[in-house]
């Protein structure tokens, strides 16, 4: 157990090294919010009542909870650095000594989270502040526990994404293009840029079978209590059954990868 | 004294297949549909064992197969024939016993965290082995003082010097006290001094500890201050297998002649041609290569003919022997072919 203490202690302290960068991204990202909140600013000025069940309140609300939930969940580098090591042949020190490269990231990537958080809980404290009307609090504490259950698990899940297509480096020399094809869906179809019930409601049924809406739509809708009872329930079970998949693909993947590496030259 | 090799190699080959793109845009654009592949043999069935405590060096130009074959007895490469033990594992099983007890050290290769004290590292590293705190202490302590970088431990990794860094890589690979070494260039673009301090380093390291080593290094005089026996490969084939002195005696195809004469007695260059390779002609002083065979012979027509003061016959120095048997088998012309096939059933 003191080993990943020590990545995780390492990885915090590396991180740090880089701490203004995580500032002022922690910063810049709060200029889409802002647009965000215009937009539907501007909608509602045009219209009485809600918006697919949304008041104005409420969906001010969801995206400062995305805004939230993001910073403490999503990937920032780790894909890059992993593919890196695999294409610079870093990787090589990690097979030659007793570790798992899986958790040594995994350790790294929340070390590169506990710093972000950090980092960014000032410049979003103070705008959550600034639009505390706005943020509402969670309807019980059984939806705030499974609002910081779901959080965790969306944070090993985006991990493990992101670990996949990092992987895809055994084979092709730029992973870039298929980060992007997966950011490209996550955007769409995780919630970050619109609370995902407002869409068809077959549409967003469907969506909710793939494993994107538990990276943010999820978590953040259990918080607002809009997600309960048998819904919430559900939703942890399929969130969970994704951590399960693309852990046990990772697996397969990388012992796949590995045998690339070592056949065709490490 | 030896008895069960720590490192065991039989008939050990490795193929990489590479694609091959024809030139131009055209060549490219055929590339996409059809692929034709080379196959290059890196490394064509090699044997050799290796008993505990031996320190051996690896020789051989670049692409001779030498890191490749590091790379198999670590793990990292699959063989594509043979076999290997080490220590009694198969290294590309890479058992996690396996790994607890040996290290690879590529010299061109970066283990250290970049922006951190070294001392983070080797921390992590003493985790990743499950190194007592205390232990650990005292073993970056001492090898630290061994290598002279005591007051380096706590400076950013990527403010050391390339010396000060290799030798901080030499200690995090030492740290779990392996019983076999691997090491790649160690000394790769390091100043001299800090070519004594590692070499010296690793003389009493392999002395004290009864590590297992195998090096390559471009720097002969590392091979030279270190190994006693070398294996030398070319082309991916074991070349020569035996002890160090032996290479000259059995490679060596002339002999150094150096001749103190006087001043006003030197002779032509033209003159001196007839004995043999001119190395050195300098007032007072000629110094000539001369086949063994003939040694005896020059000598005495030189004795014969210039009024000579003082006489020497030196071997010529292994570096240049290596250099020379390098270059023959570069250039295949039939004799050197014919030479160097009788001194591989010699070695064999």
């Amino acid at each position: 157990m003191s080993i990943y203490w020590q990545i995780l202690n390492i990885g915090i302290q590396n991180t740090l090294v880089y701490r203004v960068n995580f500032l002022a991204r922690a910063l810049f990202n709060l200029v889409p919010l802002v647009a965000f909140i215009a937009m539907w600013r501007a909608i509602y000025a045009g219209k009485t009542g809600d918006v697919s069940g949304y008041s104005l309140t409420a969906m001010i609300s969801y995206y400062l909870l995305v805004t939230i939930v993001e910073a403490m969940t999503s990937v920032t580098e780790d894909d890059w650095q992993i593919a890196a090591d695999i294409k610079d042949g870093h990787l090589s020190q990690f097979l030659t000594r007793p570790i798992d490269y899986l958790h040594y990231r995994f350790c790294l990537f929340c070390s590169g989270r506990s710093v972000y958080t950090v980092a960014a809980a000032a410049p979003v404290a103070l705008f959550v502040f600034m639009q505390r009307e706005h943020l509402v609090a969670p309807p019980s504490g059984t939806a705030f526990g499974c609002f910081l259950l779901s959080l965790a698990l969306s944070a090993v899940l985006q991990f493990l994404l992101s670990y996949l297509v990092a992987m895809l480096a055994f084979w092709v020399l730029e992973i870039s293009t298929f980060a992007f094809i997966l950011l490209a869906f996550e955007r769409l179809a995780s919630g970050q840029m619109f609370p995902l019930d407002i869409l068809p409601q077959w549409l967003s049924q469907a969506v909710m079978w793939t494993p994107f809406p538990y990276a943010v739509y999820f978590p953040v809708s259990v918080y607002m209590g809009k997600t309960t009872g048998i819904a919430l329930a559900q939703g942890l079970g399929i969130q969970l059954f994704w951590v399960v998949a693309t852990y046990a693909l990772a697996r397969l993947v990388w012992s796949r990868g590995l045998k690339s590496y070592t056949v065709v030259g490490g | 004294m030896i008895t069960q090799p720590v490192i065991q190699v039989e008939g050990l080959t490795r193929v990489f297949r590479t694609y091959k793109k024809k030139p131009g845009l055209l060549g490219a654009v055929h590339g996409l549909f059809h692929r034709e592949y080379e196959h290059t043999t890196s490394v064509r069935d090699i044997s050799f064992s290796v008993g505990e405590g031996e320190f051996v060096g690896f020789l051989g130009p670049n692409g001779a197969g030498k890191t490749t074959t590091l790379k198999m007895l670590s793990g990292l490469l699959h063989p594509s024939g043979g076999a290997a033990s080490v220590l009694g594992y198969t290294p590309w099983h890479r058992p996690v016993e396996y790994r607890r007890q040996f290290a690879l050290l590529l010299g061109q290769k970066n283990q250290l965290w970049w922006d951190l004290p070294a001392r983070e590292s080797l921390e992590l590293n003493g985790k990743i082995y499950g190194i007592p705190r205390p232990v650990l202490e005292s073993r970056v302590g001492d090898l630290a003082e061994l290598l002279l970088v005591q007051d380096k431990l706590n400076v950013m990794v990527r403010e050391l010097s390339l010396g000060e860094r290799m030798k901080m890589e030499l200690i995090a690979a030492l740290l779990h006290q392996p019983k076999v070494l691997f090491l790649d260039e160690p000394t790769i673009g390091l100043d001299v001094v800090a070519q004594k301090t590692v070499r010296e380093f690793l003389r009493t390291y392999n002395r004290t500890h009864r590590t297992t080593i195998l090096l390559t290094s471009h720097y002969m005089s590392d091979i030279e201050a270190l190994c006693r026996r070398v294996i030398i490969i070319d082309r991916g084939r074991i070349f020569f297998d035996g002890a160090l002195d032996e290479v000259v005696e059995r490679f060596a195809s002339s002999k150094l002649v150096t001749v103190d004469l006087d001043d006003a007695a030197m002779p032509t260059a033209d003159e001196l041609r007839m004995f043999g390779n001119v190395v050195e002609r300098d007032p007072g002083r000629i110094r000539l290569k001369v086949p063994r065979d003939q040694v005896i012979e020059v000598c005495k027509a030189l004795l014969e003919r210039f009024p000579v003061a003082d006489i020497d016959i030196q071997e010529v120095s292994v570096e240049e022997v290596i250099r020379d048997i390098f270059i023959n088998s570069r250039n295949p012309d039939p004799d050197a072919g014919a030479d160097s096939a009788a001194h591989l059933n010699q070695a064999a």
